[in-house]
């Protein structure tokens, strides 16, 4: 995994979310939100991605440091509906009260993937290659860490996670 | 000043530029990727340099050149492997995939980059890392159902349950628990099962129904039965 920290204004996107809700990333503000790219049908890291990035939101948040959030971006819209995206979630049991999968038509999605920088290249039906990316954005809506690659390092993470709520609670 | 003083001029700034930039330190280090390829009778899978040494962390493009040197149209799956095999995490592809296909004409060669860097945290004892481009199958391009099972199972299944499905694929190490045999569960399980499990997914597997028509999905199943000898 590279771990990247950066100072920049998360992109501003509207999608769509497992249920079928509009949801603005502007709605997280004054949480903890960790972003992933990846696809219910990836064969390959997205599975493992999803473990992680879920894996570092429950274990900060049942330390009651604050609140943190999981948002995982499809890249592929052609498979992804919000009721495969809802699936998907039930079966690996995340809690969709800090878990939001989001799709959204090719236009929203492509402005998503191009503001965070994130490459996607279709392959064929349910077969995509894109940047396995994360980002760690604060409760302001400041991207402050970039990490890339499918095998997430969870203690890291978890420490720039308690790291951006301590800073949150302090200022 | 003449041209031929400032070249030398140039030539003394690079220099001592050069002498002024950093030291590698530990944890930088560079490290060498040594690429291979095969080549055989009907394909070959040659990469467009032999190595490259770069530091920790920084970006490289590796490209990869596929020939199709038979007379037909093929599907032709390439996966890279890396070894150190316990230290192949650390080689990172700014991707989704160890596996790519490609259809190819006779003769139809293709060049395909890809993009990887060497993770920081990489084992510093690890200098040097081997990425192998493999031909895992090169099949005619063709509507028998084992074939396109077979090519379904090489792009989708392969990454974790391995070529033979013996639960020792590329990624498999890194799910918790690991990746089970399939054999043991060909013999146990009849078609509606394991259809099931294709089609609805099982743990981290994804479940195929949404990104295959039921169609590819049976075939999927005629290649898993193969894999164990048609036992059913």
């Amino acid at each position: 995994m590279a771990r990247e920290r950066v100072v920049t204004e998360a992109p501003e996107c509207v999608l769509t979310d497992q249920d079928g809700r509009r949801v603005s990333l502007r709605d997280l503000r004054g949480k903890a939100v960790l972003v992933a790219f990846v696809y219910t049908s990836c064969p390959d890291v997205c599975p493992l991605m999803f473990g992680a990035v879920t894996a570092v939101q429950r274990r900060v948040q049942a330390e009651g440091r604050g609140d943190v959030v999981s948002v995982f971006v499809t890249t592929d819209p052609e498979v992804d509906t919000p009721d495969v995206l809802r699936a998907f979630a039930v079966r690996r049991g995340a809690d969709l009260s800090s878990t939001i999968l989001l799709t959204g038509s090719p236009a929203e999605l492509r402005a998503a993937w191009d503001g965070f920088g994130a490459k996607v290249t279709r392959l064929a039906r349910g077969l995509v290659d894109h940047s396995p990316l994360t980002v760690l954005i604060d409760a302001r809506g400041i991207i402050r860490y970039r990490y890339l690659g499918g095998v997430l390092d969870t203690d890291t993470i978890a420490a720039d996670v308690r790291n951006l709520l301590k800073n949150t609670t302090t200022r | 000043m003449t041209a031929a003083g400032w070249r030398a001029w140039v030539l003394l700034c690079g220099v001592l530029l050069a002498l002024a930039a950093p030291p590698l330190v530990a944890g930088q280090a560079a490290v060498t990727i040594e690429f291979r390829g095969e080549v055989h009778a009907k394909w070959e899978a040659i990469p467009r340099r032999r190595s490259i040494t770069v530091p920790r962390g920084e970006i490289f493009e590796a490209v990869v050149r596929v020939r199709n040197k038979s007379d037909h149209e093929a599907v032709v799956m390439v996966l890279t492997e890396v070894r150190p095999q316990a230290t192949a995490g650390s080689l990172v592809h700014l991707g989704c995939g160890p596996t790519f296909t490609l259809i190819l004409k006779p003769g139809e060669a293709v060049a395909v980059p890809a993009s990887y860097f060497v993770a920081e945290g990489a084992p510093e004892e690890v200098g040097t890392f081997d990425m192998t481009y493999a031909v895992y199958s090169f099949e005619a391009l063709s509507p028998d159902p084992l074939q396109v099972g077979r090519r379904i199972y090489a792009a989708r299944c392969v990454s974790c349950h391995g070529a033979l499905g013996r639960g020792d694929g590329p990624i498999a190490r890194f799910l918790q628990g690991g990746v089970q045999d399939l054999v043991p569960a060909l013999r146990e399980k009849g078609d509606a099962a394991l259809l099931d499990a294709v089609s609805g997914g099982m743990g981290p597997m994804p479940a195929f129904a949404p990104a295959l028509a039921a169609s590819e999905r049976r075939a999927v199943l005629l290649h898993l039965r193969s894999l164990d000898g048609g036992v059913r």
